[in-house]
């Protein structure tokens, strides 16, 4: 799974969001860094877990961060800069999987690399091959609300402005995703 | 007894008013049923949790010097665009001034020169050393009922080409004033 980064910049942990946040909308790209480097491993997994493909998510990851600069000054302070950035990444996510041909190559990639290393690594990565599989069936918009709420906990609400959806559309989409996933990963979920 | 099943998923993720939180609670205590459905869905939480990116990603560091050039190249372009643009500046305040020029100004002067047409007569013809069809054109033109419609005609032409010139001199002014100043500069939030 994903390695965490040690030895990160002592600085980075001095600061909160909100001080980086002021010092980057006066143009201060240092403490803009800081920020990316806080938050670089939270956005490329919201874009994995929704599309599935590492080199997109890493290309979505830094078009994230780009938006976020870019849209620095519409955040507030009192609301929840992980979530409000999970949500961009989201969106970019979702535009670039509709830009982009759907493939069937990255399902087969996904389960030749479970394929490997020792008994329990194997089996951990089949069923985390499963997992992908079985998310990548979803409907695009089914998938999004769930990573969204599964992985990031943003409320039905965040997930309803994000996608610009009703709250009713949210609550099902994410019971159908459910439902599909129970199906789908059974042998995985039983005791 | 009538299940909960519809209400679990909201239940789990914290999405239920506080009285019917209370009223699943409640039910879950006598119904192993919906008790297992829910055990299912944190099991199924527990198994989505595993899933995540691939070890090897681009190292955050190096992620984060691509970021931050991407920003540093991106506003160098608009630098460029707006350091050859701003030279722009001039030339467009006057063309702005020769069409006001042109509008206010000139009529009056094609007026005179009409008028200098019909009092000077075949002299200017010869003076100009016109063809005869040249001079008839002239006299055409310089004609009283003719000149009032050619006016109008030539202040609409250049009123059209003034907003042409203004309104985008205008737009431009603004847009380089955004493309100098970094994101949300001089904002107060």
């Amino acid at each position: 799974m994903y390695r965490k980064t040690e030895g990160v910049v002592s600085e980075s942990t001095a600061r909160s969001d909100n001080e980086l946040i002021e010092e980057s909308l006066h143009g201060d790209t240092r403490a803009f860094a800081i920020l990316v480097l806080r938050y670089h491993r939270v956005v490329i997994t919201v874009a994995y877990r929704i599309c599935g493909d590492g080199a997109l998510a890493e290309d979505v990851a830094q078009d994230t961060f780009i938006r976020v600069w870019d849209r620095l000054s519409s955040f507030r302070p009192e609301g929840n800069f992980r979530g409000w950035i999970c949500r961009i990444a989201a969106n970019l996510t979702v535009d670039a999987l509709r830009r982009r041909k759907p493939t069937a190559e990255l399902l087969d990639t996904a389960v030749e690399a479970a394929v490997e290393g020792p008994e329990a690594t194997a089996l951990r990565n089949e069923r985390a091959a499963a997992v992908r599989a079985a998310l990548m069936r979803l409907p695009l918009h089914s998938r999004t609300a769930l990573v969204l709420q599964e992985y990031e906990g943003l409320s039905y609400q965040e997930i309803a402005d994000t996608l610009d959806i009703p709250l009713g559309t949210v609550k099902s989409r994410l019971s159908d995703a459910r439902r599909r996933l129970q199906a789908a990963l059974n042998p995985y979920l039983e005791r | 007894m009538q299940h909960i099943h519809h209400l679990l998923g909201e239940y789990r993720d914290d999405e239920l008013p506080a009285r019917q939180r209370a009223q699943v609670e409640a039910h879950l205590r006598c119904c192993p049923l919906c008790r297992e459905k829910l055990e299912h869905l944190d099991r199924l939480a527990d198994v989505l949790a595993e899933y995540g990116p691939p070890v090897q990603l681009t190292r955050p560091d190096v992620f984060r010097s691509q970021v931050v050039l991407r920003l540093s190249r991106r506003q160098q372009r608009r630098s460029g665009y707006a350091s050859w643009a701003w030279h722009l500046i001039p030339l467009s305040l006057i063309g702005v001034l020769l069409c006001l020029e042109a509008l206010l100004v000139l009529p009056d002067l094609l007026e005179l020169a009409a008028n200098v047409v019909r009092w000077m007569g075949g002299d200017l013809g010869a003076l100009l050393n016109l063809p005869s069809s040249g001079y008839a054109l002239l006299r055409y033109l310089a004609e009283p009922r003719l000149y009032p419609v050619l006016r109008a005609a030539w202040q609409m032409l250049v009123g059209i080409v003034l907003l042409l010139v203004f309104i985008p001199y205008v737009g431009w002014i603004s847009v380089l004033g955004g493309f100098r100043k970094p994101p949300g500069y001089g904002k107060e939030r």
